[in-house]
């Protein structure tokens, strides 16, 4: 086997189209601190066996809504080993699963990994100095994503808690739904504050019942993907919010929209005390009201932080 | 002539050069890493033996105490002590814990053994036949019912090294899986027994003579821990069959093991590694995750207490439970085991060192069913296939998360776990609360009618079969009886053996006596989802 660096990423359409930049902008990453790097759509799955040939690390570059099939076609030409990690930033709808346990279920490969934080496609673009978090059980992918893509344009920190690290990263954006609600209520800067920073202390409570720690949340996968990608006006989950809470409602759903019923779900099934998810997941269902939600937290028992 | 008793029956032949090679890697092992220098250096392993030691044998007799002050005395000349002298300690302790933890095994104890068991268990069982003569021992087999991967784990032994991982409810446990293996066409194996068990005046000849190695879990220092780790290294690399109960200590709640104890369990990779740096070829190292069901447990009454006290830790032992009164032993065997199929013993499909499923020529499959070579997963990508501490103690991680997936698969429902689980749900709904301590404090629990609670069962069991083996299986016999006749075999049982029945009929209704024995019973479905017990409790 190879020691390049294999980028599989989902078709350049739809919701794939974000998921390929990222792919293409790692692959330039990598190929700037001179590794050899093989790229391959999922429209194209004679290139994978060659592919698989020429590389230990692949990025699985995917929304989890294609991840399976991507991680079944993988799954025929990849060993032991190899070692995947990928980048999508959401939970296989239907099963709720993150996107490793289906990389688990598809393929042979034990060492897998998250690729997440507040990484920019942009700006890696750009050149600006970007940082990422891969998350991992294994040391072995931490190092090898290291020494694939650090460099001069991106720091790459590792985090073991992989559980921790894709739970921010899926759920996160259910915040920018929350806080698109906010502004569309017309509340201001605090209260949009209050959102994140309770939001954020609900999904870690969340990932520890799951089994993820509550440190990852308050690092780059959480805080920082939140001050990357948080809430302004240019995120598309924030003006399905907005819309929401002015009477609307968008024909297409977001990701945090999605992150919001997941979150919610997660919750209900776990028995975790999470009233403002489960308050988003009724808004993003339309079962409720922004209005009469926003009283209802008002007056709720505030516990110790 | 052959005793049957396969690799094992070498092992008197080699244990010294068994307990040579564990101490000369042990101390190959340390010596390097005194010189890499750091947290490994022997003044430090010295040290934490000290330490550990001082603390266990200070709260002791005046013998231990005795003991203690000389672990005082070396924890102070450490400082003093040349390079040559902390080596010299190590060996003289390492040489000393090898010799301690090494097992015997005579082949004559188990030939006898062999023929004994299945005759005096019969006999335990139906003594009307010491009137009639031996007659037909083959009712035994009846009574324990011994199924799953078998011809799987066969070919398997044949191929290489098995290392059997079953639950652990019992004392018991023991002598039923040892009686299995035998049964099913098994070599005996090799097995790590706590040393607290060696003072059981019933199991201890049995232990000291086929197979089983001491176990001294009061001894926590890291050179010790080693000593029992390279030991079972060596043991499987030889390809001697070993059994460990991952769980650690007997499941006090009376649930699965969700958490397994991963230090012995990462012997078998390590094994698995070595034989591979020795040249050999293909897989040769096969887990064989074992599940052991019981319509009763020995000792559930000591065990539910523990666990009640001292919720989430394992007290490690306890001298005296039922397992230690002769009496209590018989009267268990005779009114419980009496029963049809009253014992499951079930062999699921056999897993490699990384959690895989290995078919029967040995070959190990991904989870859609593609061969693949677990050699690859050594694979460090730069200087070959040896062993990475930090990757195979994930791998072992792995392997353990897939046995237990194993046993919630392969666990073997009775009656009287599927009534338990009924009569608990109804406890929560009358308490309004599922916290299972407010539960247990209930004063006056109701009786619930039969009809319900064989609604109940019924419902039940039809979930069960609905989640096609995820959720595990029913017994035959609580398969294929009428629900009222599922309830009527646990009440048979739970009024048969404890020192008070578990619950008992009044007229027409079930009354929990034993809210601790009941809830201990449903314990063994506690792992189900919610959506398998959902409702149970509000049937009306």
């Amino acid at each position: 086997m190879m020691r390049g660096l294999g980028v599989v990423h989902a078709a350049d359409v739809g919701g794939g189209a974000g998921a390929a930049a990222l792919a293409r902008a790692l692959g330039e990453v990598a190929a700037a601190t001179g590794q050899r790097v093989t790229s391959a759509s999922s429209a194209d799955v004679a290139a994978l066996p060659e592919l698989a040939a020429a590389s230990r690390l692949i990025i699985l570059a995917t929304p989890a809504h294609t991840a399976r099939v991507l991680a079944r076609q993988l799954g025929d030409v990849v060993t032991g080993a190899h070692l995947i990690v990928h980048t999508a930033r959401g939970l296989e709808p239907g099963s709720g699963m993150r996107v490793s346990e289906i990389l688990r279920e598809e393929t042979c490969v034990l060492r897998v990994g998250i690729l997440a934080g507040p990484l920019a496609v942009e700006g890696l673009g750009a050149g600006d100095p970007e940082a990422c978090v891969v998350g991992s059980r294994y040391d072995d992918v931490i190092t090898e994503a290291k020494r694939m893509l650090a460099g001069a344009r991106l720091r790459v920190y590792g985090n073991h808690d992989i559980i921790g690290v894709e739970l921010a990263a899926a759920l996160g954006a259910a915040l920018s739904f929350g806080v698109g609600i906010a502004a569309g209520l017309g509340f201001g800067r605090s209260t949009r504050a209050v959102m994140e920073t309770r939001g954020l202390g609900e999904l870690a409570r969340l990932g520890v019942k799951l089994g993820g720690n509550e440190r990852t949340f308050f690092g780059l996968s959480g805080v920082g993907a939140r001050m990357a990608y948080g809430a302004d006006d240019g995120d598309e989950s924030f003006r399905y919010g907005e819309a929401l809470a002015k009477g609307e409602r968008p024909a297409t759903e977001p990701e945090g929209v999605r992150a919001a019923r997941e979150a919610g779900a997660l919750a209900e099934r776990h028995g975790v005390r999470t009233p403002l998810l489960l308050a988003l997941r009724a808004m993003a269902d339309g079962t409720r009201s922004p209005r009469d939600v926003g009283k209802e937290l008002m007056v709720s028992v505030a516990v110790d932080e | 002539m052959s005793t049957g008793a396969g690799r094992l029956g070498d092992f008197n032949a080699e244990r010294e050069s068994i307990v040579a090679e564990v101490e000369q890697r042990i101390l190959a092992e340390r010596r390097a890493a005194h010189l890499r220098g750091g947290d490994g250096r022997l003044e430090y392993v010295l040290n934490d033996a000290a330490f550990h030691e001082t603390q266990r044998l200070e709260k002791g007799s005046p013998e231990e105490r005795k003991r203690a002050a000389r672990w005082h005395e070396l924890a102070r000349d450490l400082s003093r002590m040349s390079d040559a002298e902390k080596e010299a300690e190590a060996a003289r302790l390492t040489h000393e814990h090898a010799r301690d933890v090494a097992g015997n095994f005579d082949a004559r104890v188990y030939g006898f053994v062999k023929n004994i068991l299945p005759v005096g268990m019969s006999l335990l069982l139906t003594p009307q036949r010491l009137r009639e003569g031996l007659g037909n021992l083959g009712e035994l087999q009846g009574r324990v019912l011994i199924e799953g991967e078998l011809d799987t784990v066969r070919a398997l032994a044949a191929r290489g090294t098995l290392v059997v991982t079953p639950t652990h409810l019992s004392n018991m446990d023991s002598i039923v899986i040892g009686f299995a293996l035998e049964r099913a066409g098994l070599p005996p194996c090799t097995y790590g027994a706590g040393k607290n068990l060696f003072t059981n005046p019933i199991l201890s000849f049995f232990m000291r003579n086929l197979g089983a190695y001491r176990v001294d879990r009061r001894l926590r220092h890291s050179l010790y821990k080693d000593v029992l780790k390279e030991y079972s290294t060596v043991l499987i690399e030889r390809g001697f069959h070993s059994l460990f109960f991952p769980g650690g200590t007997r499941s006090r709640s009376g649930g699965l093991e969700q958490k397994l104890k991963l230090g012995l369990m990462g012997t078998g990779l390590r094994a698995y590694e070595n034989r591979l740096a020795a040249g050999a070829q293909g897989l040769s190292v096969f887990f064989v995750p074992v599940t052991l069901n019981y319509h009763l447990t020995l000792e559930a009454e000591t065990l539910i207490d523990d666990y009640l006290a001292e919720v989430g830790k394992s007290r490690y032992i306890i001298e005296d439970d039922e397992s230690s009164r002769f009496g209590r032993v018989t009267s268990f065997i005779r009114k419980t085991l009496a029963m049809e199929g009253a014992t499951v013993v079930r062999f699921g499909q056999p897993l490699d060192p990384f959690g895989n499923q290995v078919d029967a020529e040995g070959q190990s499959h991904d989870p859609r069913g593609r061969r693949i070579d677990p050699e690859l997963f050594l694979d460090d990508g730069a200087s070959g296939r040896g062993p990475v501490t930090q990757r195979d103690n994930e791998y072992t991680r792995t392997l353990g998360e897939s046995i237990v997936k194993a046993y919630q698969r392969d666990v073997v429902y009775m009656a009287t776990h599927l009534v338990a689980t009924v009569l608990w749900e109804r406890m929560c709904a009358q308490a309004g609360v599922r916290d299972p301590f407010r539960v247990l404090r209930m004063a006056d629990p109701q009786q619930v009618s039969s009809e319900l609670l064989a609604a109940g069962v019924d419902r039940l069991r039809d979930r069960i079969r609905g989640a096609n083996g995820a959720w595990g299986r029913l017994d035959k016999r609580s398969a294929e009886r009428p629900a009222m006749g599922v309830v009527d075999d646990a009440l048979r049982s739970f009024t048969a053996y404890h020192s008070r029945p578990v619950a008992e009929r009044r007229g027409g209704a079930v009354v929990p006596t034993s809210l601790r024995l009941v809830y201990y019973y449903r314990n063994r479905m506690a792992h189900l989802p919610d959506a398998a017990v959902a409702g149970l409790g509000g049937l009306s």
